[in-house]
C-alpha cells in the first residue's frame, strides 16, 4: 500500500480479487456503485476507455471457460488494455511446482493484471504469491468464484434495491460449488439470509456453519424466498454416486413452476451458467421473462469485471507515472 | 371395539388355543373372541362354558394363535424362475405356514431396481396374493453396488425398502451416499453384513469344525467388520438402517452399542441361525 496512487479516490484496499471472505461490506458496496456506472458504458455505442492503456491483462484458465473468459477479455479491451488469452491444456498442467513455474513464467513477462482459473481450491492464492501483479480470482475448484457472487449481488440489487432481509434459496450441487460459497459470503455480509437446498449427498459437511439453514426438501427450501438461485448439476454427478439419475433429480429438485409456487410469487431466477435445462431448471421457467434474470447476469457480469480491472489497477504500482518509452542504450559495450 | 358398530356382524370364539401375543408378552391357553373384523375379547377366561349361544365356536385344538407373522425376507421365483414360484403360488405358502405379510427381495431376474419393476410387483400384490405383499427394491442398479437406484421414484412407487439382498454394498463411499441419499426419504436401506473379501469362498463358520470338514470357513469378523463400518456411517448420515441377518454373539453387541447410542437401526436374524449351529453342518 505504499505505491502512489493518484487515481486511487476510491479506497478499495486489496491488491488482489482472490475471494469474497476478503472483502467487507464496504468493499463489496464500492465494487457494486462503481459496476452499476459500467452498466451504462456497456450499452453505449462507444464503450472504449482509456483508464488501462498500456496494461497487459493476462486471461489463464486451466478451465474450460466460455462466459466468465470472454466477459474478462470483453472488460480488458473495453478499458484499453493488451489482452492475452493463454491456451493452458488442461492435461499438460499439473499442481505444485508447474502451477509455480508457470507464474514464474508470467511473471517475467510483466502483466499487471492476471485472472486465474484453475481447477484446484487455492491455486489462484498459491500463484498470486509468487507475482508481482494483481490476481483475480475467476473460479479455484469448489472455493470461491468472487466476480460470479458480485455480478449476482449487482443483479440482485438493480433488481430488487437492496441485498439486505431478502431469504435466498441456492439450490443444487452445494458441495462442489465455488459460485455457491462465494454467494453465500456475500449474501451473509450483506445481510441477506441464506439457504441452501440440495439431497444430502449434495450438501457439504457443516455448511451450516456458514450461516446458510439446511434444507433437502425443494418445496420447503423455497418457501417465501425472494431469490432462487439454482446451480448447474454436473452429468458426471447424476449418475449414481451422488443422485440416481437424471429423472429423479428433476423430479425432486429440479426448479419447475409447482416448486417454484412456494417461493414469493415475484421471486427472482438465477443460474450462473451454463444451465442444463430439463435437469435442473424445467425450460418454461428458465426462460420465463417476467422472473428469469439469467440473461441479465451475463450482462452484469461484464460490469463487474470492468469494476474490479478499474478498481485494482488503482492500486498497481507505478500508476501515477507514465511509462517511460524503450531507449536504445548506444554508451554500452 | 364399538359394539354399536359391530352389531350384526358374525360372533366368532376360537377357543382351546395357545395364546401368543409378543406385544404384550401373552402365552397362554385360552379363546379369542371376533365379531366382524374385529377381536373382541382374548385370554384364559374365554372358554366354552363362559359363552353364550350366539356364538359360533372353532376349537383350535391346542394351536397356536397369533398376530400374523411378517417374512421381511423373501426371495420368491417372479420375475425370471416362474417354474419355481410365482408371486401368487408364494403367498399361498405364506398363508398356510401363518404369515399374512411379506416382503420381497428385489434379487430376482430381472432385479427389482426400476420403478416399473416395482411397479409389476405391487400389481401382483393388488391381484393375485392372499397375503399382504410388498416390494424391496435394489438400493444399487443391477445389484452391482456401484450406482445408487432411483431411492425417491420407487418409493413413491410402493418400495418399503432398499437392499442388494445378499450382496453387501461394500464400497464405503457408495454405502455412505446411498445412506444419506436415503436419509432425505426416510427411506430404510438394508444391509447384507458380511465383507465380501474376508467371507469369500467360504461356506460356514471358521473354526475347528470347518478345518476338520475341510471346509473354508468365515471369520466372525467378516460380520462384524461390515456391521461396525456401517453403524459409523449410520452415524454420520442419520438414516435409517437394518442389519440383515445377524449370525454371531459379538453382532449382537454392537447392534445392543448402537441401539444405547440411539441411532435409528434394526437388525434380523434367520430361524435356522437361532436352532442350529456349525456341528450341525458336519452331522
Amino acid at each position: 500500500m505504499s505505491s502512489s496512487r493518484t487515481q486511487a479516490a476510491i479506497p478499495f484496499p486489496h491488491r488482489h480479487l482472490l475471494g469474497i471472505k476478503d472483502l467487507s461490506a464496504g468493499d463489496i458496496h464500492i465494487v457494486l456503485e462503481l459496476a452499476d456506472s459500467y452498466v451504462e458504458l456497456n450499452r453505449q455505442v462507444e464503450k472504449k476507455q482509456d483508464l488501462l492503456r498500456g496494461r497487459t491483462l493476462i486471461n489463464l484458465f486451466f478451465e474450460a471457460s466460455t462466459r466468465t473468459q470472454s466477459s474478462f477479455e470483453l472488460a480488458g479491451k473495453r478499458l484499453s488494455a493488451d489482452v492475452v488469452n493463454m491456451p493452458v491444456g488442461t492435461s499438460s498442467v499439473r499442481k505444485g511446482e508447474t502451477l509455480i513455474d508457470t507464474a514464474m513464467t508470467l511473471n517475467a513477462m510483466n502483466p499487471d493484471l492476471l485472472v486465474v482459473r484453475h481447477p484446484d481450491s487455492g491455486a489462484v492464492e498459491l500463484l498470486s504469491q509468487k507475482v508481482d501483479c494483481a490476481v483475480i480470482n475467476a473460479g479455484d475448484g469448489s472455493n470461491e468464484h468472487p466476480t460470479q457472487a458480485l455480478l449476482d449481488a449487482l443483479t440482485i440489487r438493480r433488481r430488487l434495491g437492496r441485498l439486505e432481509g431478502l431469504l435466498v434459496a441456492i439450490c443444487g450441487d452445494i458441495a462442489h460449488s465455488r459460485v455457491a460459497r462465494s454467494n453465500i459470503y456475500l449474501l451473509n455480509i450483506m445481510g441477506a439470509r441464506v439457504r441452501v437446498v440440495a439431497p444430502p449427498t449434495l450438501v457439504p459437511a457443516f455448511i451450516e456453519r456458514l450461516g446458510v439453514e439446511v434444507h433437502h426438501d425443494m418445496r420447503e427450501g423455497l418457501r417465501d424466498v425472494d431469490i432462487v438461485m439454482m446451480l448447474r448439476l454436473q452429468q458426471e454427478r447424476m449418475q449414481g454416486a451422488y443422485v440416481p439419475s437424471l429423472r429423479e433429480y428433476f423430479h425432486f429438485h429440479g426448479l419447475d413452476y409447482a416448486k417454484l409456487s412456494e417461493a414469493k410469487p415475484n421471486a427472482l431466477i438465477m443460474h450462473p451458467g451454463p444451465m442444463n435445462r430439463g435437469v435442473e431448471i424445467d425450460s418454461e421457467v428458465a426462460d420465463d421473462i417476467d422472473r428469469s434474470v439469467i440473461r441479465e447476469q451475463v450482462e452484469m457480469g461484464v460490469a463487474v469485471r470492468l469494476a474490479i480491472l478499474d478498481l485494482l489497477s488503482r492500486n498497481l504500482k507505478n500508476t501515477s507515472s507514465r511509462p517511460n518509452p524503450v531507449q536504445l542504450n548506444m554508451d554500452r559495450p | 371395539m364399538n359394539a354399536k358398530h359391530t352389531g350384526g356382524a358374525p360372533k366368532v370364539a376360537y377357543l382351546n388355543a395357545r395364546l401368543i401375543d409378543p406385544a404384550s408378552r401373552l402365552d397362554t391357553m385360552g379363546g379369542l373372541l371376533t365379531q366382524g373384523s374385529l377381536i373382541q375379547d382374548l385370554g384364559p377366561h374365554i372358554t366354552a362354558h363362559s359363552l353364550t349361544q350366539e356364538w359360533r365356536s372353532i376349537d383350535c385344538g391346542g394351536n397356536i394363535l397369533c398376530p400374523g407373522l411378517i417374512d421381511m425376507k423373501v426371495f420368491a421365483g417372479e420375475p425370471g424362475a416362474e417354474h419355481k414360484e410365482t408371486l401368487e403360488t408364494a403367498s399361498f405358502a405364506a398363508s398356510a405356514g401363518g404369515v399374512t405379510t411379506f416382503i420381497t427381495m428385489p434379487n430376482t431376474d430381472p432385479v427389482i431396481d426400476d420403478v416399473s419393476l416395482v411397479e409389476f410387483v405391487k400389481r401382483h400384490a393388488m391381484s393375485g396374493a392372499l397375503v399382504n405383499m410388498y416390494p424391496m427394491a435394489a438400493a444399487t442398479r443391477g445389484l452391482k453396488g456401484e450406482a445408487m437406484t432411483e431411492i425417491g421414484l420407487m418409493q413413491l412407487a410402493g418400495a418399503v425398502a432398499f437392499t442388494d439382498g445378499d450382496r453387501a454394498i461394500s464400497d464405503a463411499v457408495l454405502m455412505r451416499r446411498l445412506l444419506s441419499y436415503a436419509s432425505r426419504f426416510n427411506a430404510l436401506i438394508v444391509q447384507h453384513i458380511e465383507e465380501p473379501g474376508l467371507a469369500h469362498g467360504g461356506c460356514m463358520n471358521e473354526g475347528e469344525v470347518a478345518t476338520r470338514l475341510g471346509l473354508q470357513g468365515i471369520p466372525h469378523a467378516a460380520e462384524t467388520i461390515m456391521l461396525e463400518r456401517d453403524l459409523r456411517l449410520v452415524e454420520l448420515t442419520g438414516a435409517r438402517y437394518h442389519a440383515d441377518q445377524l449370525s454371531c454373539a459379538a453382532s449382537v453387541e454392537i447392534m445392543r452399542r448402537a441401539k444405547r447410542q440411539g441411532l435409528p437401526v434394526t437388525c434380523g436374524l434367520s430361524a435356522a441361525h437361532l436352532a442350529l449351529n456349525e456341528i450341525d453342518v458336519g452331522s
